[in-house]
C-alpha cells in the first residue's frame, strides 16, 4: 500500500499502461525484436538528455526547462563539425569539443540570471528556452555557414533538417553493434557511451563537490550555515546541466541521422522533464536510477504506441498525442504535489 | 531663491520623466520598433490601417480576458488556450449542425459557456494546488488540454463520437484540418456563421474617427468653459483641441476629397466592423465596473494578500476558481470573435498560439505579473500587432528574407514575456530580501 502510494497514481497508470502494450503487441504478433531495437536505440539517444536534469534538481534549481540551451550548443557543435568537414568520429568528437566550451559559457552566464530570480525558476527558465530557439532561428539564416550540405540550393540560410549521413549519422549507433536475436540488433556504442555519462556523473556526485552541490539543493540556508557559496554551487549544477544537454543533443543527433534546425528544439526540454518525472523524481529530488528508469518507461513507451495502435486502426499520429498527454500530465501531477506540501 | 526653486523643479521635472522612461521601458522600445518597422515596411497605409483595425478588433477581447487572474493575484493565465478550445468546441458543433450566419454565432456562445465554466472550475481547482507557481502550471495544463482536445478530435470522432460527411477524413476518423466558416449556399449568400458578428454593422472608419474627432473636441471646449484651467492643463485642453480638429480636418479629406496623393485617398475603403469594436468596449468598461464591485474588492484582497483575505473570512481557493472561471469564459467569447473574424478554423492549431500572443501583448502594453490595465491591454495589442503586420515586410525589404521577419516576431513574444517574468521575480526577491 505504501509502495502505491509513494509511486503515485499516474506513475502506475503510466507503468500498467506500458506494460499492456508490450503484452498487446506480442498477442497482436508484432515483431517484437525490432521493437525491442527501436526503443533500445530511443532510450539511449535520450538518456544523456534527461540525465541532463539530475545536476539541476540536485543544485536546487528545480526541473531545467531551458535544456534548449545546451541542445542549441550541442547543435551548434554538430553544424560546425559538417561546416569543417570532419567525419566519422572525429567529427562526433569534433562536435563536442565545440559544443562543450559553448554549453559551459552559455550555463555560466545563465547560472547567474537563475541566481537573480530564485523562486521562478522554471517558469522563467521555460521562456528563455524558448527565446534562445527563436533567436537561433534567426541565426540559422544569416550565419554564414557555406557547406552545401546545409545550405538551401537555393535562397538563403540553413535547410530545416540536415542530414548526417556523410559526416557522423550513427557512428555511435554502429559502433560494435551486434544481433542479440534475428532482427534486434544492439546499439552497443550508442548505449557504452550513455552509460559511460551516466557513470562519469555518478563519479562525480560521489566526490566532495558533488555532495556538497546536493546539500546547496537540499537546505540553502544550513549549506550556507556550513560556509558553502550557494549560488557559486547553483551555477555549477546549471553548468553541469547545460553541458549534458549539450552532449545529449550531439548523441541523439548522431542516432538520429539528422540534426534538425529552427523550431524543432522548442518543445524538446518537455520529454526529458517528463521522463525523470516518470522515473520518480520530483523538483527537489533526483538521482541516476529514476532517469534510467524513466527513460525506459517513458522513451518505450512512446516507441511502441505507434506499432501497436496501427495494428487496431489507421493510427495516424497517436504516438504524439499520447506523449502529449503523459509528459504534460506527469509534470502537472508533480506541480501539483510540490504545492501540496 | 526664485531662481533656486525654479532649478529644483527643472530637476524634479527631469527626474519624472526619467522615471517615466524606466517604468515604461518596454512599451517605448516596442513603439521604436514599430515605427522602424513600419517605415522598413513600406507598406501602403491603406493595407496597414485596415490590418491593424482588422487585428485590434478580433484580438483585445482575448487580451482582456487575462485582466481579472492578474488582479486575483494569479499571474498571467497562459490556460486561456482551454477557452478557446471550449469556443472551438462549439464552432465545430455550430458548423456540423448548418446552424446560419448569426444565428450560429450566439448558439456558439451559448453552448461554450458551460463549457468554459465547467473546465474553468477545474483548472482553478488544479491551480489552488500549485500555488505560487500558477504560471508554469496554467501553461502545462494548456498543453494537456491540447493533447486530450487532440485525442478527441482526432481519433475520436467518426468512431466513438458519431459524426459523419464532409467534416471527417476520408479515413473515416478524425475531424479535418481546416473548417470553412464561409460556406456559400446555391444562391452565393454565406451561411456559415464567419464574419457573422463583424457584418451587423460596418461602417467606414474614417467617419468615425471624425465622431471621435468632434467629442474630443466637444470635451475639451467644454472643460475650457466651465473650468478655466491654467498653466499646463490649459495646454493640454488647448492641445487637445488642436489634435481633434486636426484628425477631424483629415478624416474629413479622406472621405470627402480628393487633395490627398492616392496611397492616402485609398484609406477611405477602410471599413470598421462596428458592432464588434462596440462589444470589445463594452466588455473593457464591463471589466472596470466589476472591479469597482463588492467581487472587485475580494478579488484584490485575495491578489495582495492571502493571509489578510482568509483572516478576514474571504474564501481564497473559491475566489480564485471564480477568477478562473471568468478568464476561461471570457477567452472561450474571445476565441469565437477571433474565429468568426477569419473566418476559418484550424481545427488543431488555432488555439495554440492564443496564450502567447495575448500574453505577450499584455506585457508588451507595460502589464506586469501583478498588475494589468483595460489600457495597456490595447496599447499593448496595437504595437504587437503593428509589429506582426509589418515585420515579414520589414524582414524582406531589409535582408531580402520575409521569414527573418517572421523569426524575429517570435521572437519578441517569447523574449519579451521571459524578460518581463524575469524582471518581476527579481524584483520579488529583492523586496523578500529587504524584509
Amino acid at each position: 500500500m505504501k509502495a502505491i502510494k509513494r509511486l503515485g497514481l499516474p506513475r502506475i497508470i503510466i507503468i500498467v499502461f506500458f506494460l499492456l502494450l508490450w503484452v498487446t503487441a506480442g498477442v497482436k504478433g508484432l515483431h517484437i525484436p525490432g521493437l525491442l531495437k527501436d526503443s533500445t536505440v530511443r532510450i539511449g539517444m535520450n538518456l544523456i538528455m534527461v540525465l541532463a536534469m539530475v545536476p539541476a534538481i540536485r543544485s536546487g534549481i528545480g526541473l531545467n526547462f531551458a535544456l534548449p540551451i545546451g541542445i542549441i550548443c550541442g547543435i551548434l557543435g554538430g553544424v560546425m563539425a559538417i561546416e569543417f568537414e570532419v567525419i566519422g568520429f572525429a567529427g562526433f568528437l569534433y562536435a563536442l569539443v565545440i559544443a562543450i566550451p559553448l554549453s559551459v559559457a552559455f550555463g555560466w552566464i545563465y547560472g547567474i540570471m537563475l541566481n537573480k530570480i530564485k523562486g521562478s525558476e522554471m517558469l522563467v527558465s521555460t521562456y528563455v528556452g524558448f527565446s534562445i530557439v527563436s533567436l537561433f532561428c534567426i541565426a540559422w539564416i544569416v550565419l554564414p555557414f557555406t557547406s552545401d550540405e546545409m545550405r538551401w540550393p537555393i535562397g538563403e540560410g540553413l535547410r530545416t533538417v540536415v542530414s548526417l549521413e556523410s559526416t557522423f549519422g550513427h557512428i555511435l549507433n554502429d559502433f560494435l553493434d551486434f544481433d542479440i536475436l534475428p532482427g534486434y540488433r544492439f546499439p552497443t556504442g550508442l548505449i557504452l557511451f550513455s552509460g559511460f555519462v551516466c557513470l562519469i556523473y555518478y563519479i562525480f556526485s560521489q566526490t566532495r563537490v558533488g555532495i556538497a552541490m546536493k546539500t546547496v539543493g537540499d537546505n540553502p540556508k544550513f549549506a550556507a550555515s556550513i560556509g558553502l557559496n550557494v549560488d557559486r554551487y547553483r551555477i555549477l549544477g546549471t553548468i553541469l546541466s547545460t553541458v549534458l544537454g549539450a552532449v545529449g543533443m550531439v548523441v541523439f543527433a548522431q542516432s538520429f541521422g539528422y540534426i534538425q534546425l529552427y523550431q524543432a528544439p522548442l518543445m524538446m526540454a518537455f520529454p526529458a522533464v517528463a521522463a525523470i518525472l516518470i522515473g520518480g523524481a520530483t523538483a527537489k529530488k533526483a538521482n541516476i536510477s529514476f532517469v534510467i528508469i524513466g527513460t525506459i518507461l517513458f522513451q518505450g513507451l512512446l516507441t511502441i504506441s505507434l506499432p501497436v495502435a496501427s495494428s487496431f486502426f489507421d493510427g495516424g499520429n497517436i504516438s504524439e498525442v499520447i506523449r502529449m498527454i503523459v509528459q504534460n500530465g506527469i509534470i502537472l501531477y508533480a506541480l501539483a504535489q510540490g504545492g501540496s506540501e | 531663491m526664485a531662481e533656486k526653486t525654479l532649478e529644483q523643479a527643472s530637476v524634479n521635472n527631469r527626474n519624472k520623466i526619467l522615471r517615466f522612461l524606466i517604468d515604461n521601458s518596454v512599451t517605448l522600445l516596442f513603439v521604436v520598433i514599430c515605427i522602424f518597422g513600419i517605415i522598413a515596411s513600406k507598406e501602403q497605409p491603406f493595407i496597414l490601417v485596415d490590418l491593424i483595425l482588422e487585428r485590434l478588433t478580433r484580438n483585445t477581447f482575448l487580451v482582456l480576458a487575462l485582466l481579472i487572474p492578474v488582479v486575483a493575484g494569479m499571474g498571467l493565465n497562459f490556460s486561456i488556450t482551454i477557452g478557446a478550445m471550449a469556443a472551438q468546441i462549439a464552432i465545430i458543433i455550430v458548423a456540423y449542425f448548418k446552424i446560419p450566419t448569426q444565428a450560429g454565432l450566439l448558439t456558439a456562445f451559448i453552448i461554450s459557456t458551460p463549457i468554459a465554466l465547467i473546465l474553468g472550475k477545474y483548472i482553478g481547482k488544479l491551480l489552488n494546488r500549485t500555488r505560487g507557481q500558477e504560471m508554469i502550471a496554467s501553461m502545462i495544463t494548456g498543453f494537456f488540454a491540447d493533447g486530450i482536445y487532440q485525442m478527441i478530435f482526432l481519433f475520436m470522432a467518426g468512431t466513438i463520437i458519431p459524426m459523419s460527411g464532409d467534416f471527417i477524413l476520408s479515413s473515416g476518423m478524425g475531424l479535418r484540418n481546416t473548417i470553412d466558416l464561409m460556406k456559400t449556399n446555391e444562391a452565393g449568400e454565406v451561411i456559415g456563421m464567419g464574419k457573422s458578428m463583424d457584418k451587423i454593422i460596418e461602417v467606414p472608419f474614417f467617419y468615425i474617427t471624425m465622431i471621435i474627432a468632434v467629442i474630443i473636441i466637444g470635451y475639451f471646449i467644454n472643460k475650457m468653459r466651465k473650468e478655466q484651467p491654467e498653466g499646463s492643463v490649459k495646454n493640454k485642453a488647448i492641445g487637445g483641441i488642436i489634435g481633434g480638429a486636426a484628425l477631424l480636418i483629415f478624416s474629413a479629406l479622406i472621405m470627402f476629397t480628393k487633395v490627398l496623393p492616392h496611397k492616402y485617398n485609398l484609406l477611405k475603403t477602410i471599413d470598421m466592423s462596428l458592432f464588434t469594436a462596440l462589444v470589445v468596449i463594452a466588455f473593457a468598461i464591463f471589466n472596470v465596473i466589476i472591479l469597482n464591485t463588492k467581487l472587485g474588492q475580494t478579488l484584490k484582497t485575495v491578489g495582495q494578500d492571502k493571509h489578510i483575505a482568509e483572516v478576514s473570512g474571504i474564501k481564497v481557493n473559491k475566489v480564485r476558481e471564480l477568477a478562473i472561471m471568468l478568464s476561461t469564459l471570457f477567452a472561450a467569447w474571445g476565441q469565437i470573435i477571433f474565429i468568426q473574424n477569419l473566418g476559418i478554423l484550424n481545427t488543431y492549431g488555432s488555439h495554440k498560439q492564443i496564450a502567447l500572443f495575448a500574453v505577450a501583448a499584455l506585457l508588451i502594453g507595460g502589464a506586469s505579473v501583478s498588475k494589468a490595465t483595460i489600457g495597456q491591454a490595447f496599447l499593448g495589442v496595437l504595437l504587437f500587432h503593428t509589429l506582426f503586420i509589418v515585420s515579414p515586410k520589414a524582414g524582406l525589404n531589409l535582408f531580402g528574407d520575409a521569414q527573418l521577419g517572421e523569426f524575429f516576431r517570435t521572437f519578441v513574444a517569447y523574449g519579451v514575456i521571459g524578460v518581463a517574468l524575469g524582471l518581476h521575480a527579481w524584483k520579488t526577491m529583492i523586496m523578500k530580501r529587504n524584509e
